[in-house]
């Protein structure tokens, strides 16, 4: 019963996220539908377990949303076969700052282990991000907020860092943007060029892969 | 209704060789990969797949609302160690952007250069 009722809740506050983000300052719907699920439960249950069972119905999906983006990936197949170089090796390489980064301030101000191995997969698009940590004993709910604010941080800073680097070529942007805030960079530069955006998605999907596989050897330690 | 059956036959496939075969992927990146060498080879047709897809895709939010919200009982260890994880969550973005952004700018303008001399030549 109560499992209903967070499925149900859920997907209240997700129909209402959006609307509620344009008057609030454009925060983020996800933090928006989070925070009301979070504050709303809380007050009327606040049994987290029988959230948990029944959010799992609907996390279910984020396995399928994942296979879903080959659909993308094959459409951008034959444009990437042309600039593949240069866009692995800026993929491979913003992958690995962010984790290295990551993992080196982490050891260095003392984070300790668990919020360590959480932390490491932040850049990556959300399903696989939660998947990834899951796999090396991290916590997963906390790096599906972790991914989430990084990407809020990325598109915020994202123009004025950029141009202030000199970066302006469509791919470059592109890719700088989908490596570091994944799915909600993207969606933040679909309002300005269709290129760019197509770029970021891609790089998105990509440094999944690419992370995924610099995870590997993490699975053992 | 095929296309959703084919995706979720490849999560079940992605999911099982991580599983059982032990490959080190998560499953549903497994499944992605191969979805993509399908579609890539002509196997299975683009617009079978192509409105369960644009479906999932763009209802990925509603998935990981109970994710982020499984934070809540947890915030207590979040909030014991702020200063790493509000240093790494701002410093990680403005390094990847560059590393990644000054990487590809690069190449690119590597290789157009070099179009251009072989122009000429």
């Amino acid at each position: 019963m109560l499992g209903a009722m967070a499925i149900c809740l859920t997907i209240f506050m997700y129909i209402c996220a959006r609307p509620l983000s344009e008057r609030l300052f454009r925060i983020q719907p996800i933090l928006i539908a989070a925070a009301g699920v979070g504050l709303i439960w809380w007050l009327f249950s606040g049994d987290w377990q029988s959230y948990a069972k029944g959010g799992s119905y609907i996390s279910f999906w984020l396995g399928p949303a994942t296979v879903a983006l080959a659909v993308p990936l094959a459409k951008q197949l034959r444009q990437l076969a042309r600039v593949w170089r240069a866009v692995a090796a800026g993929v491979a390489a913003g992958s690995a700052a962010s984790m290295l980064s990551a993992w080196m301030l982490m050891k260095l101000l003392d984070g300790g282990e668990t919020l360590t191995r959480s932390i490491l997969s932040k850049s990556v698009t959300t399903p696989i991000s939660v998947e990834l940590t899951a796999g090396i004993g991290g916590n997963p709910s906390l790096a599906g907020l972790f991914t989430a604010l990084t990407g809020i941080v990325g598109i915020s800073i994202a123009r004025p860092l950029l141009k202030g680097a000199g970066i302006t070529d469509d791919w470059a942007l592109g890719i700088a943007i989908g490596t570091s805030s994944h799915a909600i960079g993207t969606a933040g530069l679909l309002r300005h060029s269709q290129e760019q955006a197509a770029a970021s998605s891609l790089a998105m999907i990509l440094s999944g892969i690419i992370t995924s596989v610099y995870f590997i050897p993490l699975q053992y330690l | 209704m095929r296309g959703w059956l084919v995706i979720l036959g490849f999560y079940g496939c992605g999911t099982a060789l991580h599983e059982w075969a032990r490959v080190p992927l998560p499953g549903s990146l497994i499944g992605m990969l191969l979805l993509t060498v399908a579609l890539g080879t002509g196997w299975i047709r683009l617009e079978l797949v192509e409105g369960a897809s644009s479906f999932l895709l763009k209802h990925m939010l509603l998935f990981f609302i109970p994710i982020v919200v499984g934070v809540v009982p947890q915030l207590e260890t979040v909030m014991q160690k702020p200063l790493p994880i509000v240093i790494a969550l701002v410093s990680g973005p403005v390094l990847v952007m560059l590393t990644a952004g000054g990487v590809v700018q690069r190449l690119q303008k590597k290789k157009q250069s070099e179009s251009m001399k072989r122009r000429c030549a």
